[in-house]
């Protein structure tokens, strides 16, 4: 395939950019609810994704034939939108930044393939863990369990040079209940995503350890009272702060967004949270979820910093925003399929560790709340954003007390960052199950250690 | 598109399934996307898609290809009767035959659709753009988009179903925020769908977008209290989003709805109907058949505040020994779940200004920033592009304002629906009163 490809790069000449991508994924899917089987399928959804660029106009267009000549049929397709796109566009100077371009394979670090197990022994686990889980406790009203695998071989090939082809591996297992004491319902989910094979999927937690973890949570949210809405010292889990990172930092760094006026336009070199903080996004983070060695412009991925001990100091980058911003690109360009063209998407999005302990920073607050887990959330243009969490715990002089149910925080991110007065000394990716939506999906995770900070605690009253 | 489908239903019985679907939609798309107030690019597609489900003795196996290549589309036939041979026998477990009860709709295929090109395409979303941006000066469209195109579904089965269907389609909206002195105001969208080319208003909704984004600036944090809210038909909708999943018969069997045992119960005010409806003429979701070939009939689903019935598809109706509602719903690439058509809540006898002049002490929503638990209805959410209302009169726009409640509970609130109705994608919903709700600032 890469030669077909390589071969009909010719089709772009008098074209300013062309791109090519192969993408071939086959993704799985098994899902039990209530002893029901609910769900099984093996989709393969593959083709040729073509973007070109012409006198500052994209252009993209797709294709599920892979012969040569539908490929080429593509191209002109593609180049002829390019045309009537740079008809209707007013910023004629768009160029791409010059970087050295992925060639060659690459692959993460799987351990023990998917492709090793075969569907069989997927569904039988799947089926063995909701079985155990249906009768782990009388509360259960409903159960699930999903697993969920894309395994996708990519081939990158561009105008100005790459030639690559990337291999990935992303599986999912995630455990479910919904919970009733006769009168009140509450449901509890464990849920975890990497980029990696079945041993890596499983070495954290064993199957087990996911029924254990939602049946006790959901036995306690159901004896659980409300809180009362009030602004308040806040402690975050990992996952809440992957959470926040992403979601309502993350997003208003994106270049195309700051470009349209996110609230972080003009703000890099001044300082947007407290010196605690250093918040990256990161392709290259071993079997986190939304790892990436190179994105599909062809940029090999790495490490970028954007918050450096609370001053802002880069933005999420393609090729188009570095050129306009005179940066190096960063490796954020993504499509989610091969029918999808690359926007600006996060990967790994994090705050890095800090040097208390966990216990230290809960003996610390006078009265305040503990929170773990998300439950999903929204944030806005200006950083306003509002998540559910799993958990939260009261804590009253140093001390963890009862556990609440039904709690939402709230505030703007980056006074939530400000206020940031402690991070602990650990570190955990805790998103990867996760999915971020912009149009189109992308596979992300999120992580960090525990922060402290003042937010706003809502929930039923 | 059906001789392929025959083709693979053959194929999967000749394998040993003894029952067999393929799922086939074939489209054509234009779509020119909006970006930091200029065009971002323009694309086209061909999208092919077939989905085999197969059972075999009862035992489930699905499999999905985005290609008609034939030797293709046979692996995925060989691929689901394969799981087939893995999983557990269900009874339930049968797909639908066919029936004379068909009613050909209206108004959901344009032909001229087929003439459209990139062109035209772009000159809308053009459109869009200038009349957003002429409005107002500090508004900033982040994004948008203009899709139009056409395409047919079919679905063929081995118990006689061979249907298909053309559609056409244009889907457009905007989406952005604005500035002001060093302001940025909180994201504020709209959008719209049509099958019919001259049904298609960019401009409205660029002008309902550029009020909706212009009216949150100058926002300030609002005041705890416990009042009336005011929701517009956009906010309104989401919520009975929450109400008709619960609704749906596969929540309803698996224990996951409220609505568990509450069938020919009071539900709501008695003021409250919500109708589905998949055979309105040029509805967004109309359409004659289901995702598995049943025919769409029109049902009530809350009538004067009763809960009259659920939504089923064949699978979850074979287990109640019920029939189908024709609520299959679904793509190619996955199996046949359940969801609404056309949904149409009823208008009530007052404006919607007079509802708001009844108000002593308020909050009228434009947009909620919320995740309602779905199966329990609780929520807590910011209001986005809020203003608080004082003795029946808009006073400031409100940020860090958070509703909370349960939206079962809701229903039985609502102390008013206004004359007026909007079209919200597949509903058509008024502006709806609600009592008595916790209102929050921090």
């Amino acid at each position: 395939m890469i030669n077909i490809l390589k071969n009909v790069l010719s089709e772009f000449d008098g074209i300013d950019y062309g791109e090519l991508r192969y993408h071939e994924r086959i993704s799985n899917v098994i899902s039990i609810r209530k002893g029901e089987l609910e769900t099984i399928a093996s989709n393969n959804y593959s083709g040729v994704g073509v973007r070109t660029l012409y006198q500052s106009g994209w252009g993209f267009s797709s294709t599920s034939r892979t012969d040569i000549s539908e490929i080429k049929q593509a191209i002109s397709d593609a180049i002829a939108s390019a045309k009537v796109s740079s008809q209707g566009k007013k910023n004629k100077s768009i160029k791409l930044a010059k970087v050295n371009l992925a060639q060659g394979k690459f692959q993460p670090t799987i351990n023990d393939a998917l492709t090793n197990h075969t569907f069989e022994e997927k569904l039988e686990l799947v089926k063995k863990t909701e079985e155990k889980l249906k009768n782990a406790s009388s509360i259960i009203q409903s159960s699930s369990v999903v697993y969920r695998e894309m395994l996708d071989k990519k081939i990158i090939v561009t105008t100005d040079g790459a030639a690559c082809e990337v291999i990935d591996s992303k599986p999912e297992f995630r455990v479910f209940v919904f919970a009733s004491n006769g009168k009140e319902y509450v449901e509890s989910i464990e849920a975890v995503g990497i980029t990696g094979g079945w041993a890596d999927l499983f070495q954290e937690k064993k199957p087990d350890d996911f029924i254990d973890i939602v049946v006790r949570r959901a036995e306690a949210l159901l004896k659980a009272e409300y809180p009362k809405g009030e602004r308040s010292a806040v402690i975050l889990d990992p996952s809440l702060v992957g959470l926040i990172s992403h979601e309502a930092i993350g997003h208003t760094v994106e270049a195309d967004f700051v470009l349209s006026g996110a609230i972080t336009k003009g703000k890099i070199g001044t300082r947007v949270g407290s010196d605690l903080v250093t918040l990256f996004d990161s392709g290259a983070e071993g079997s986190a979820g939304g790892t990436l060695l190179v994105d599909d412009e062809g940029v090999i991925t790495k490490k970028i910093i954007i918050i450096d001990k609370g001053i802002l100091k880069s933005y999420l980058h393609n090729r188009e925003t570095a050129a306009e911003f005179g940066v190096e690109p960063t490796g954020n360009a993504r499509a989610f399929e091969y029918s999808d063209e690359p926007i600006i998407r996060m990967r790994n999005t994090g705050i890095e560790r800090g040097k208390q302990s966990l216990d230290e920073i809960i003996a610390g607050v006078k009265q305040g709340y503990l929170l773990k887990g998300t439950k999903g959330g929204q944030a806005d243009a200006n950083a306003e954003f509002m998540f559910a969490a799993q958990e939260a715990y009261r804590i009253t002089d140093g001390k963890l007390g009862a556990l609440l149910r039904g709690v939402t925080i709230s505030g703007q991110a980056f006074d939530v960052l400000k206020s940031v007065d402690a991070v602990s000394d650990d570190f955990k990716w805790d998103m990867g199950s996760g999915y971020c939506g912009k149009w189109q999906y992308a596979k992300v995770d999120g992580g960090g250690p525990y922060i402290r900070c003042n937010a706003i605690i809502g929930g039923r009253q | 598109m059906i001789e392929l489908g025959e083709l693979a239903v053959k194929k999967a019985l000749e394998l040993g399934a003894t029952e067999a679907e393929a799922y086939l939609i074939k489209g054509k798309q234009f779509y020119v996307a909006l970006e930091n107030n200029d065009i971002k690019l323009a694309k086209s597609q061909i999208m092919d898609g077939i989905g085999i489900r197969v059972f075999k003795n009862k035992s489930l196996g699905f499999a999905s290809v985005n290609t008609f290549s034939q030797d293709k589309v046979m692996s995925a036939v060989s691929n689901a009767v394969r799981l087939a041979n893995l999983t557990p026998k269900d009874d339930a477990n049968s797909m639908p035959s066919i029936s004379n009860n068909y009613t050909q709709v209206q108004g959901i295929f344009d032909s001229n659709a087929e003439k459209i090109g990139m062109d035209e395409v772009l000159k809308f979303a053009q459109r869009m753009l200038a009349t957003a941006l002429k409005f107002d000066s500090r508004i900033t469209v982040d994004s948008g988009i203009f899709a139009g195109g056409f395409g047919e579904n079919a679905v063929v089965n081995s118990k006689g179903i061979k249907l298909a269907e053309m559609a056409s389609s244009f889907d457009f909206g905007i989406m952005g925020m604005a500035h002001d002195k060093g302001e940025v105001s909180c994201f504020q969208y709209e959008f719209d769908t049509t099958h019919n080319i001259a049904d298609i208003n960019v401009e409205n909704v660029a002008m309902i977008f550029a009020k909706k984004v212009i009216s949150s600036l100058g926002a300030k944090k609002g005041e705890s209290f416990t009042g009336s809210i005011i929701l517009e038909p956009d906010v309104f909708a989401d919520m009975l989003g929450v109400i008709i999943a619960a609704a749906s018969a596969n929540n309803i069997q698996k224990k996951m709805s409220r609505l568990v045992g509450q069938l020919n119960k009071q539900i709501a005010v008695s003021g409250l109907t919500i109708e589905d409806n998949g055979l309105i003429a040029g509805g967004a979701a109309t359409s004659t058949f289901d995702r598995e070939g049943v025919a769409r009939l029109p049902l009530k689903i809350i009538d004067k505040g009763v809960l009259t019935s659920y939504l089923y598809n064949t699978y979850c109706a074979n287990k109640d020994k019920s029939q189908s509602t024709g609520h299959a719903v679904g793509g190619t690439r996955g199996l046949p779940s359940i969801g609404p058509s056309n949904i149409i809540v009823n208008a009530g006898n007052k404006s919607q200004a007079d509802l708001i002049k009844e108000i002593k002490r308020g909050l009228y929503v434009t947009r909620l920033s919320a995740q309602p638990n779905p199966v329990s209805g609780d929520f807590s959410g910011v209001v986005k592009g809020g203003f608080l209302i004082s003795d029946g009169e808009f006073k400031t726009p409100v940020i860090e304002t958070m509703i909370s409640g349960n939206i079962f509970n809701l229903l039985n609130q609502i102390s008013g629906l206004s004359l007026e109705q909007k079209k919200v994608m597949s509903f058509l919903v008024p502006y709806c009163r609600i009592e008595d709700v916790s209102i929050t600032s921090g």
